[in-house]
C-alpha cells in the first residue's frame, strides 16, 4: 500500500500529474490516495521529489 | 460568489490563467478566475526565469518584479569546465511572488473577478459537454456553471482529466525538480549558469539564476526514471555542498515539470487547457512561464470566437489547438526529439564539447555553434535526431 506523509509532503503536485488512475486528490495542506482506484503502480513513489510518497509493506494475514 | 452564470470560469491564477482572464475580460467576456491557495504567487514552483522577448509581448518589464537582468550564459560539463555565452538582453529572473500577483492585478483591471482559496473539486458536465464546475472552499462545497471553462491548474492538473483529456504523465516525460533560494554567496547578477553531468543532474540539469547580487534559485531537475533510483533532494544536497556549502537557504520548493511537448489535444467540448496543465514547457528547457501566457492568450481568443458563435464544441475549441501548434507546438515536437537523444549523451561528450567550444573566440559563440559541435563530436547525435523527427512524422502521417 501506497502512503503519502503530510509530514515531508511539499504539495507540489507532481504524483498528481503523474498518476495514471487520477487518484490521488490534494489541496493547498492536503493530500490523499483514493485506495477505491489505486492500483499500487508506485509512479508516485518514482517521480516524489522528497522522500514522501512511499510503498508500504502489506500486514500479512 | 453570485450565482450568476459566467461565461468562462479559470481555473488556476498563474500566468497562463491570469493572462487567459484578462484576454478574456478585455473580449468582453463575463470572467472568473479562480485559485485553490489563498495566495496568488505563493508557493513559487519556479525557476523564475524568462527570456526578454517572449515578456515583452505582455509587458513592459517592472523593477517591482525584475530580480535580475541577464546577460551572460555559462555552461558547465561534468568536468567543471565551462563555455560562456554573451547574450545580450536574453532575459530576466523574476519574483514571481510579485509577478503573478501583477497579472492577476491586470485581469481584475480588464474586468475579471478573481478569487482566492476556491478550489475546482469537480467539472460539471452535461451530454458529454462541460457546463460547469464544483468548488470547495474552506470546506463548504458548492457548484457554478460557466459555457466555457479553461484549465490553467499546473502540472498536477485534474481538471482536464475529469472533463475526460487524458493528462498523466509517463514516467519519461517527467521531471523532478528541487530548488533553493540561497543567501549570502557572492552572484553575478548578470548571468545564469547551467550544469549538466549524470552526476549532477540525470535526464536534466542543475541552474544557478541570481537574484540580486546576493541570492539565487539554485535548483536541478532529473529525469523521472532517474528519480526511481535516486531523488531530486538528494542530487541537490550534493550540489550544494560541492559549491556553496556555506550558504543560508532562504527557502526550498519542489516540483514536477511536464516535458512531452504539449498535449495533442488540449481542448474539449467546453474545455481548453493552457500552461503546465497543457504540457506546454519547453521539453528540453523546461521553460513554461512564456508559454503557459502565449496559451492563455490563445486560448482567450479561441474563446471569445466561440462564444460569439454560441458553439463551444471541440470542434470549434480546436481553432486554439492549432494556434498553439502554429506558434509554439510545432518546435516543441522538435525540441522533444532532441531531448530524448540528450538524454543519451554520456559525461566524456559534455566534457569535449565544453573543451571545444572553449576554443571558439567568444563572439563566434552561439547556439546555433555549440549544436554544431555536439554534432561533429558525435555524428550518431544526427542520424538519431533525423531518424526521430522522420519516424515521428511518419506516425503522425
Amino acid at each position: 500500500m501506497i502512503r503519502i506523509d503530510p509530514a515531508t509532503c511539499d504539495y507540489c503536485g507532481t504524483c498528481v500529474g503523474a498518476c495514471p488512475e487520477n487518484c490521488i486528490e490534494m489541496g493547498s495542506h492536503y493530500i490523499a490516495i483514493d485506495y477505491s482506484i489505486c492500483t499500487e503502480c508506485g509512479i508516485c513513489v518514482y517521480v516524489c521529489p522528497l522522500e514522501a510518497a512511499q510503498e508500504e509493506a502489506r500486514e500479512q494475514g | 460568489m453570485t450565482e450568476q452564470q459566467w461565461d468562462v470560469i479559470i481555473g488556476g491564477a498563474g500566468p497562463g490563467g491570469s493572462i487567459a482572464a484578462e484576454y478574456c475580460a478585455a473580449a468582453g467576456l463575463r470572467t472568473l478566475l479562480l485559485e485553490k491557495d489563498r495566495d496568488i504567487g505563493v508557493p513559487v514552483r519556479c525557476g523564475e526565469g524568462v527570456p526578454q522577448e517572449g515578456l515583452a509581448e505582455f509587458c513592459e518589464p517592472d523593477p517591482n518584479w525584475i530580480a535580475s537582468t541577464i546577460d551572460q550564459v555559462r555552461i558547465y560539463s561534468p568536468d567543471e569546465n565551462y563555455f560562456r555565452l554573451a547574450m545580450p538582453g536574453a532575459g530576466y529572473i523574476l519574483h514571481r511572488r510579485s509577478f503573478d500577483y501583477y497579472l492577476a492585478t491586470r485581469a481584475v483591471k480588464a474586468g475579471a473577478r478573481v478569487e482566492t482559496g476556491v478550489a475546482v473539486s469537480g467539472v460539471l458536465q452535461e451530454a458529454g459537454r462541460v457546463t460547469g464546475v464544483e468548488l470547495e472552499q474552506g470546506g463548504r462545497q458548492s457548484k457554478l456553471s460557466c459555457r466555457l471553462l479553461i484549465a490553467a491548474d499546473g502540472v498536477e492538473s485534474r481538471i482536464a482529466r475529469w472533463a475526460g483529456i487524458h493528462t498523466a504523465l509517463p514516467l519519461k516525460d517527467l521531471d523532478s525538480c528541487q530548488q533553493v533560494t540561497l543567501q549570502g554567496p557572492d552572484f553575478n547578477p548578470g548571468r545564469v549558469d547551467f550544469y549538466f553531468g549524470n552526476r549532477i543532474a540525470p535526464g536534466g540539469y542543475a541552474w544557478v539564476f541570481p537574484k540580486g547580487e546576493n541570492s539565487a534559485n539554485v535548483g536541478l531537475g532529473i529525469s523521472g526514471k532517474a528519480s526511481v533510483r535516486r531523488k531530486a533532494q538528494a542530487y541537490l544536497q550534493d550540489f550544494l555542498e560541492a559549491h556553496f556549502p556555506e550558504a543560508s537557504i532562504l527557502s526550498t520548493t519542489v516540483g514536477g515539470i511536464p516535458l512531452d511537448g504539449s498535449l495533442k489535444c488540449p481542448y474539449g467540448n467546453g474545455i481548453m487547457v493552457v500552461g503546465d496543465a497543457a504540457h506546454q514547457p519547453n521539453p528540453v528547457t523546461g521553460a513554461g512561464i512564456i508559454n503557459a501566457m502565449i496559451a492563455g492568450k490563445l486560448a482567450a481568443a479561441t474563446a471569445a470566437k466561440a462564444l460569439e458563435q454560441g458553439d463551444t464544441s471541440a470542434n470549434v475549441l480546436a481553432a486554439y489547438g492549432k494556434a498553439w501548434h502554429k506558434r509554439v507546438g510545432w518546435e516543441h515536437a522538435l525540441y522533444y526529439k532532441v531531448r530524448l537523444l540528450m538524454e543519451n549523451l554520456n559525461d566524456e561528450t559534455y566534457n569535449s564539447v565544453t573543451g571545444k567550444l572553449s576554443g571558439v573566440p567568444e563572439p563566434q559563440r552561439n547556439l546555433r555553434k555549440v549544436l554544431l559541435t555536439v554534432f561533429r563530436n558525435q555524428p550518431g547525435f544526427v542520424l538519431d535526431l533525423v531518424m526521430g523527427l522522420f519516424s515521428g512524422r511518419s506516425k503522425e502521417a
